[in-house]
Parts: structure tokens; sequence; C-alpha cells
């Protein structure tokens, strides 16, 4: 603290909160605007903070204190894992549980317990612990500055003398050109940017020239910057600085040399020769150039994501490998579930056949009710595990069952979807049985077990023509309709078969109510008596394995014996040639 | 606000609470590092404040404070579960904690963070209290109350009125979840009409104070038991819509379908109950 406030009176500049504002170059001079914004500092600054909130959080990794004052500004200082902040600003890093840690977290802890100007007080003696590495004792200095340039009165009345000198200078410095009517530019606040940043520039030296010409002869040198503003400036010798030109017009004579960057605004550029190190800078133009940046910032990106989407598209053609490959990890992907859910399948009809076939049946001669049931099954579904959390928990007999209720009640859904599903693909599987494509043989009517995996397959069928088009780039759309028929068709699937397990109760119960509408009656009004074509492929399949298993009873019925006789002559050679038989 | 709203309103905390455990899973062993918030801020006016104070899990204290700071909250909480809410704009205040994600060992926490919050009672305030699962004691006598509304989750519950409220309080609320809830000294309470929901639990309601107006109760109970305890000098009428609830009304006469109090006619202050419940008792006793 002490040491800011031996910068204060030194005139030095003081980084930190307030100070960045109170920078006077000789350029603001020329700045109405800026003047009036040095002119309002002091009466700000000379009011002492008023804090009407504060809050401290204190973690194992955080210590942060956060105040608010009568102004409406907020103060944050954070140490937080490894990293001060003042705001979002970073000022530098600490090591947690460092000497500026502990120093800092004592503070906050002791604000907790302050209010109005102890709690003030306590800010602004607080001093950067001893034995900090640099890093530390730089970002300690940092933050007791910027405690002090908040909190302390006596830096905050040194600043606001600092300023209300400052204004004063700028105050008698203007006068010299408060007359000038043409000065419209300082007006144009789109220039006021550039302007102030190239006055800056002009550095401490400078030489104004206000409404009048001025010449720097052959084989003079001028070591100075100059501000020209609504004159002619005519070098023909040297000038060893930046200028800076307003409403105005610069003609450099062959020869002639400006050690340093030309600055225009709303000014004329005559160079008949003469050599400019630093450049020529307009300024009378910013939003032009502000449109070319903006114009160059959109060509960029429209060029970046033309290059990213060549770049895609680039894949998407030149490396047809990469499709094919990803079409077979999807094929392979979709056989792997067909290959799963076969599995639970054939546990299913391992272990709940009748239950398996129950649904089956509802699920083929019931399929559009099933479906109804099933559709409504699942809307209702959410609604009644809440309804039943709802009416569970207004009985005391019911809390427990809350317990229950709410991991059982989804897995039965789910059981129930997957075993509907199954069920489903089994009937899908019968029907494939019946239509004796070539390679679905394997597909037996009496073997439930490849009708559950045949009937996946079916419902798989349009996923792996999917994928089988994806490969092709150009059959993409065809690809896209496969896959939105594939879900309509699983989405059926399912509904049809949660609808029969919900009908039949899992299987448990045949569907009663109907059954002569919907199932038997319906089948045989629809096939006939004894036309169900299941029931006939079931009959034909078995007939035909028992003809087949009759016809190799036969054949391994001959097949011995007659390998008997020929081994028992083989060994009757065998034995004739033997000469020790 | 129906009788069956008021339940239903009642429900939900305690529902929530209750998803709260069965979404929780055991955490034994891990210990918590509790971080610290403390926070206060000094009255810019008097103009009315909608106060706002919600607190999941812990143990958690309100009281009457400074008269010229508007709050001073203590906070301690696991912030892996739970983060604070410091909201101050003009007219509104925020504070307590916020629930970080879903999973919440209720049971582990009920021990760990707390809540200590001093309130100014110069300023009128419509206060909301939302708690979950915490231990609660509440003081809000002397306060500035112009509408209350305290809802409980799982948890116990003291509210007191250990001095007279200022002002006239439009709306009392109280909504309790799956709860043991006391209010102290409502005859402080300077409600004309104060309005009880219950879920599951036991709600007692103390009607002590100092009485300067008479006052309506409408209790809404879904499962459990109330008891009322009224001064012996404040008349009572007890009127209930019932349904397998028993009662045991001390000093009441039976007078239709409602019981009244033999000093109904003569009392400077009466006190009107309308019970709805089901499933649990009425017990009314009378204090010196």
């Amino acid at each position: 603290m002490r040491k800011l406030l031996a910068d204060l009176r030194m005139g030095r500049p003081v980084g930190g909160f307030i100070a960045g504002g109170l920078r006077a170059p000789v350029g603001v001079l020329v700045l109405g605007l800026l003047v009036a914004v040095a002119a309002e500092l002091p009466a700000q600054g000379t009011q002492v903070p008023e804090v009407v909130s504060k809050m401290v959080s204190m973690g194992p990794d955080e210590a942060r204190l956060t105040l608010e004052l009568a102004s409406g500004e907020s103060m944050e200082l954070t140490l937080s894992e490894g990293t001060v902040r003042m705001g979002d600003q970073v000022l530098g890093s600490y090591s947690p549980g460092d000497a500026l840690d502990r120093a800092w977290r004592d503070l906050v802890a002791e604000v907790l317990t302050l209010e109005d100007e102890a709690l003030l007080q306590a800010l602004v003696d607080w001093t950067p612990p001893e034995g900090l590495d640099p890093e530390g004792s730089r970002v300690a200095e940092r933050m007791d500055e910027f405690l002090a340039l908040n909190f302390d009165s006596a830096a905050i009345q040194a600043l606001a003398l600092e300023a209300q000198q400052e204004a004063e200078a700028l105050e008698l410095a203007l006068d010299g050109i408060r007359g000038l009517e043409s000065l419209s530019i300082l007006s144009r606040v789109q220039a006021l940017s550039g302007l102030s940043e190239a006055l800056e520039e002009l550095g401490s030296r400078v030489q104004v020239v206000v409404d009048d010409d001025l010449e720097v002869d052959a084989g003079s040198e001028l070591r100075t910057s100059l501000l020209v503003v609504d004159g002619t400036l005519e070098v023909r010798g040297t000038v060893r600085g930046d200028v800076l030109v307003v409403d105005g017009e610069v003609e450099l004579q062959p020869g002639s040399r400006i050690v340093g960057t030309l600055s225009l605004a709303d000014a004329d550029l005559d160079n008949d020769g003469g050599e400019i190190t630093g450049g020529v800078r307009h300024l009378d133009s910013p939003r032009a150039d502000l449109e070319s940046q903006i114009r160059a910032e959109v060509m960029r990106e429209l060029r970046s994501e033309f290059d990213a989407d060549r770049h895609r598209n680039d894949w998407g053609w030149t490396s047809p490998v990469l499709r094919v490959g990803r079409g077979f990890g999807r094929i392979f992907g979709t056989l792997f579930n067909v290959l799963i859910l076969g599995l639970v399948g054939a546990a299913l009809v391992h272990f709940a056949s009748p239950n398996l076939e129950a649904v089956a049946d509802v699920a083929r001669n019931s399929t559009g009710r099933a479906a109804m049931v099933g559709f409504a099954g699942g809307v209702l579904a959410l609604p009644v595990f809440i309804l039943g959390i709802v009416g569970l928990a207004v009985t005391i007999i019911g809390i427990p069952a809350i317990l229950l209720w709410v991991p059982l009640f989804p897995l039965a859904v789910l059981l129930a979807a997957i075993t509907g599903y199954l069920a489903v693909a089994r009937n899908l599987g019968a029907w494939l049985a019946r239509q004796r494509y070539p390679y679905t043989e394997w597909v037996r009517v009496t073997n439930p077990v490849t009708l559950v995996f045949g009937g996946l397959l079916v419902l798989a069928a349009p996923y792996l023509g999917a994928h089988l088009l994806g490969m092709v780039g150009l059959l993409d759309p065809f690809s896209v309709l496969l896959k939105v028929s594939g879900v309509m068709f699983t989405v059926f699937a399912a509904a049809v078969g949660f609808g029969a397990v919900l009908l039949t109760r899992g299987g448990r119960k045949p569907e009663e109510w109907g059954t002569e509408m919907f199932t038997r009656g319906w089948r045989e009004r629809r096939w006939g008596r004894g036309g169900d074509p299941e029931a006939e492929a079931f009959d034909a399949e078995l007939a035909r394995e028992e003809s087949s298993t009759a016809e190799e009873s036969v054949e391994a019925d001959d097949g011995p014996a007659g390998e008997g006789e020929s081994a028992r002559s083989d060994a009757a050679d065998d034995r004739a040639g033997d000469p020790n038989a | 606000m129906t009788a069956r709203e008021i339940r239903m309103r009642s429900l939900v905390p305690g529902l929530l609470a209750l998803a709260g455990l069965l979404l929780a899973f055991p955490e034994a062993g891990t210990a918590q590092e509790l971080e610290q918030v403390s926070a206060s801020r000094r009255v810019d006016d008097r103009a009315p404040m909608d106060v706002r104070v919600k607190y999941g899990v812990g143990r958690l204290q309100i009281r009457p404070g400074d008269a010229d700071v508007l709050y001073r909250m203590d906070l301690r909480f696991d912030p892996e579960h739970f983060e604070p809410v410091v909201e101050y704009s003009s007219g509104r205040l925020e504070l307590g904690t916020e629930t970080r994600g879903r999973n919440l060992n209720i049971k582990g926490h009920q021990d760990g963070g707390e809540l200590d919050l001093e309130l100014s009672p110069n300023v009128p305030m419509d206060l909301v209290l939302e708690f979950g699962a915490v231990r609660a004691t509440v003081d809000l006598g002397g306060m500035e109350l112009t509408d209350l509304e305290i809802s409980t989750g799982a948890s116990e519950s003291t509210v007191d009125f250990s001095r007279p409220t200022r002002g006239r309080v439009r709306t009392a609320e109280l909504h309790v979840g799956a709860a043991d809830f006391l209010a102290q000294n409502l005859g402080n309470l300077r409600a004309e009409r104060l309005e009880v929901g219950a879920g599951v639990g036991e709600v007692t309601l103390d009607f002590g104070g100092e009485w300067t107006q008479d006052m309506r109760v409408d209790v809404s109970m879904g499962l459990g038991a109330l008891e009322l305890r009224v001064p012996e000098g404040v008349g009572v009428l007890l009127e209930k819509d019932t349904f397998l609830t028993s009662l045991e009304a001390e000093g009441l006469e039976r007078d239709g379908s409602a019981y009244r109090s033999t000093n109904w006619g003569s009392a400077r202050h009466r006190l009107t109950v309308d019970v709805d419940a089901a499933f649990g008792s009425i017990r009314v006793v009378r204090t010196r």
C-alpha cells in the first residue's frame, strides 16, 4: 500500500482497477470527449465506497470475496484452484496452501465479522505476506493495489487530485483550439477511437499546428511528432516522429523523410518521392475498415465451411472403402442384435414356451386389436407408473411397496415388450418357413427357436438392406427410406407384441374375451375349418420330417449290415492271405 | 384453493423427498468436504420484498436479525451435491441451496449441511420457505410479513412466532409433506386465515401468543395425527369432514356436526377450525 501511494505521489502510472483510465497521453489534449471523462473522474473518485452487500465463499479449493457497492458496482477477488482472479480477469497464479493463500483466507474470514468502516479498514490494511516467490509477490501486489484503489480513501483522494491536475492542464491546452468550428472530425464518434490511438502513439513530445500550414525545409530535421489540424504539412527535409494530420493535407517532396508513421484523418497525401518509414495509416474511414474486416472474416468462415464440406464430400466419394467398412460394421451390429434377441427368444422357448405360444397366437389372430392395445399400453405406461407411486404413497402400507414398484414396473414393461416382440418374430418366422425361399430351409415350423431367429431376421431385413444400400453413395435416399420403413415395422411389431402380452396377461391366460370373434372363429371363417396355414405347414413339416426320419431309419438298417458283410469278407481275405493264419 | 388441492400440494414435497430417497445410492464412508458461504446485505429501503428460502437437506435455522441488515446467511454445504443460491434484485431475494444432479444420499447429508439465516424484521416480506429433508427451527417472531408460505418435505420442523408479527398477513399457508411439524404461538401470527395442508405425519398447531383478532384455520390432512393446542381463553369451533379419523376434543361440546367450546359465546377471540382428514386422529388440547 505504501508503495502504491508513493507511486501516486511521484506521478507514476499505476496499474489497476481505476488507474488504467487515468493515463493522460498528450494526444488526449485534442479530444474533448476524453477531457470530459477525465474531468469527471475526480468527482467520482472522491467518494469513499459504501459496501452494501458482501459474500464470502470458502472451500478447500477456493476463497472468494464479493462486495457490492452502493454505486451498484460489484467487485470480486478470488483465489481458486491455483489462479487469482479479479472479476473475470486473471491476475496470476498461487500455490494452494502457500502464504498468499493463507493470508487471503485470513482476510476473508476477518471480513465476515466486520461491517462498514471496519470492513474497509481491514481490506486496506491487508499487506502481501513475506516470503513469496516472484510470481506470488507480483500477484499479491496487484491484489493489494486492487484493494487500495477501491477501498483506501487516501489513495482515492490522491488519484482524484492527480486527475484534477490533469484535467486543468487539459483545459488550458484546449483553450487554443476551442474556437475551431472546422474541427468537425472531432464529433465523429467513429473516428474517435482511431484518433485517440493515433494521438497516444505520438508520444510525449508533440508539436501541434492548428489552422495553419507547416513547412519542414530541405536539409532541416524536426525531432518531434507532429499534429496538424486543418492545415497543410509540406515536408522537404526530415521529420523524426509520428505525424497525424486531421482535416488537412500532406505534401512530401522528393528526398523528404518521415521517420515514423503518417496517420491521416480526413486528410490527403501528395507524395512526390518522399519516404515514410512507418507507413501510412488512414483513420478517416474506420467503418470501411470494419466492413472490410467483417467481409474478410465472413469470407474466411465461408471458405473454411466450404473446405470442410468438400473434405466431408471427398471422404464420401473418394473413399468407398470407408463407406463399405462402415456399412459392414452396421450390418454386423444389426446381426449382433438379432443374435442377442434370438438367444433371449431361445431361452423363452425353452423356459416359457406355452406363454410365448399364447402370446404369438393372439398376435397372429388378433393383430389389429393387439396393436391397438399395445399402442394404448405404451402411451399409458408412464401415467400408470406415476399414478402407482402416488397411489402407494398415500397409504402407510403402500409406501414400502413403492420401493418395489419403482424398479419392477419398468422392468415388467420392458420384459413384456421383448416377449411380445419375440412372439411376433416367431410368427414371422413361421410365415418365412411357409414361403420356402432359398436358404431358409433351416427355418422349420417344428423348431420354434429357428422360427424366432428367422422372424428376427425378417424384422431386421429393412435395416440390413438400408446398410447395404448405404455403402453406395448414390443410393442414400433409398437407404433412408428403408430405415424409416424398418423403424415403422419395428414399432408396429413391438406394439402388436406388447398388446398381445397384455391381452394374455403375459401368456398365462389365453385370450378369452372375443375369442370366437378374433381367434378361432375368425380363423375358421377366414381359412375354413382346419385351414390354418400355420397348422397346415406344421403338419406338412412334421410329415416330411417323419418320412425323412423313416427313410434314414431304413438306410441305417441296411447300411451297417452291408458294411458288416464287407468287413467280414475283408477279414476272410486277410486271413486267406496271411500265412500265419 | 380447495382442500383437495391443498392436500395434493402437501403431498408433492413428500413425494419429491421420497423420490430423492429412491434415487439415493449409498455413499457410506465418503467424507464430505463442506464449503462455507457467508453473505449479508444492508437494507436499501423498506420497500416490500419477495423472499424465498429454499433448502434441501441438512439443518436450518431462521430467525429475525438486525433491523438494518436485510439478511445475514451462513451456509455450510457439500459442493458435490449442492450449490449455494444468493440472488438479489430489486424487490426479490432468493437464498439457500439448489441440488446438483439427481443422486443424493439424504441420510448422509442430514448432519452435514447447515443454513443459518437472519432476516430483517423491519422489511415487509412475502416470505416463502421451502424445505426438503431438513431439521428446521424457524422463528418468525416480530417479523413484518405480508404473506407467508412454508412447505416442508420429509422434515422435522418447528416454526415459532415467538413475538407478534407486524403488519397484517394476507395469506398464510403451511404445507407439510411427510413430516413432524410444530407451529408454535400461532396466536402471534397476525393472519385472519391460516391454511394447513399435511400429507403424512404429525402436525401440532399451538395457538398460544397474544391474540388480537379472530382466526380461521382450514386443515386438510392425508394421513396422520393433528393436535390443536388452544389457550383456554380462546373460543373454539371445530368443524370436520373426516373419514376413519378419531377425535379427542377436550372441553368441546358437540353441536350438530360441529364441536364448540363452552366459552364460544363469551370469548374475546375465537378460533374456527375446519378439518378435512382421512385415516388419522384429531386431538384438541386446551392450554393455560
